[in-house]
């Protein structure tokens, strides 16, 4: 229930009161919200099923073609599924100290958030490895540090408050 | 005898002494009495006119009630006509402003709201409040009313568009310097603005100078792009010079939209 609540809290933050507040600026909180969610979620596949409900969601508020944010979020967490059978990173994650946990989180989360943006304009570019690449770095340059301090955001809301160990 | 006389005499004056006492005295107690009666009947009727006045009060503030609610209507009504009245007037100053500006003369264009923003990797994507049925087509030029160039239509559904600004990783532009031969293309770099490609060491450019279009591509000439916010002069031998735009949009309050059909 307060997943639920944070995300229509975060959509809306995103969509329609920072772009009034400060203007166009790049963030991506809501893709950095759903990695999260998976990430420092309990259940791993109830989690999965209710980040695809939170994208769909985005895709019909936002007015994008459907499946254009779904396809490179399932790509990621494929990816990631793939890491964490041999690298165990949500154990890692979940267990770390507290400095660990803040630094290794974050740069996780925003890791997950550069790479399906890759998979995003890789697939809406029409399959440009290149000019996907070229984008991403101008994003990872531009917004490094807003995206990051989010996904540390992220981090302390979903490790320490809401998916907190009892 | 004289004495009897005398007697009589006084005893005539002590009866009409005592007559005019008692008259006196009658008559100041009918006065007092008739006072005391005005006192209770005032007071008596002081109390009607209390439960009168209190019974009169509520008529009336029923009344004032219905007055006041009725006034409430018309209040309403009223703010409702200035609110039309006022959208019309705003839309009517936009128009005229739009009208007097030279680069849109030739060119069909379409008023609209923005209602929505979007971040995706690719950059910011804004929805408006008219599509398909207005006419609109995808690579319809925005611009706002003072001739600043916002961004081109992405995308067209039936009741709203989606727009992608100038600023976005994708967006290329070819630009000129107000009032100077340099020419280049300016490109999209999220949230830095713009970066002018191809401005070589010896081209003309300064901080502060304003970039429009020229003209030489999808978008009509003379639309405001921004303004030079830093040079960086390369040392390693680069051909050209690394210019850095902060686009005019940022300066404004993105609301309402021209859209540009072509």
């Amino acid at each position: 229930m307060i997943v639920t609540f944070l995300f229509f809290l975060f959509l809306l933050l995103e969509n329609l009161l920072l772009p009034a507040l400060v203007g166009p600026r790049s963030f991506l909180i809501v893709p950095l919200f759903v990695f999260a969610i998976v990430v420092y979620g309990n259940n791993t596949k109830l989690r999965l099923i209710q980040a695809i409900v939170f994208l769909i969601i985005t895709e019909m508020f936002s007015a994008s073609g459907f499946g254009d944010m779904i396809l490179p979020f399932l790509i990621v967490i494929a990816l990631y599924w793939w890491t964490n059978s041999f690298l165990d990173i949500k154990l890692t994650l979940r267990e770390s100290g507290v400095l660990a946990s803040f630094l290794g989180g974050a740069f996780f989360l925003s890791l997950l958030a550069f790479l399906f943006s890759y998979a995003f304009l890789f697939l809406q570019l029409s399959y440009s490895f290149l000019e996907a690449w070229q984008m991403v770095i101008i994003l990872i340059k531009t917004s490094v540090y807003q995206i990051g301090g989010w996904a540390l955001a992220f981090v302390i809301i979903f490790k320490y408050v809401v998916f907190q160990k009892k | 005898m004289k004495s009897l006389k005398l007697w009589s005499l006084f005893f005539i004056f002590l009866i009409v002494a005592l007559l005019v006492f008692f008259i006196f005295l009658g008559s100041f107690r009918l006065g007092d009495y008739s006072a005391s009666i005005k006192n209770i009947r005032v007071s008596f009727f002081s109390k009607i006119n209390v439960f009168s006045s209190f019974l009169s009060k509520i008529e009336r503030i029923s009344k004032l009630t219905k007055e006041n609610m009725f006034l409430k209507n018309e209040n309403t009504k009223l703010l409702s006509l200035l609110a039309s009245q006022d959208e019309l007037q705003d839309q009517i100053n936009f128009l005229r402003e739009s009208l007097d500006l030279d680069i849109f003369s030739g060119h069909k264009f379409i008023d609209a709201r923005i209602f929505n923003f979007q971040f995706t990797p690719e950059g910011h994507h804004f929805l408006i409040n008219k599509g398909g049925e207005s006419g609109i087509k995808i690579g319809d030029i925005i611009v706002v009313s003072t001739g600043i160039l916002l961004g081109v239509v992405d995308n067209v559904d039936e009741g709203f568009s989606r727009a992608s600004l100038i600023t976005n990783s994708g967006s290329k532009i070819t630009v000129k310097v107000l009032g100077k031969n340099t020419t280049g293309i300016a490109r999209g770099f999220l949230n830095e603005g713009l970066r002018l490609d191809f401005i070589s060491q010896n081209d003309q450019i300064v901080e502060g100078d304003t970039i429009i279009t020229n003209g030489n591509d999808m978008f009509p000439p003379g639309l405001l792009i921004g303004k030079v916010s830093n040079i960086i002069f390369a040392d390693d031998g680069d051909l050209f010079k690394k210019v850095i735009l902060e686009p005019e949009f940022k300066k404004i309050n993105l609301d309402r939209v021209l859209i540009l059909t072509q």
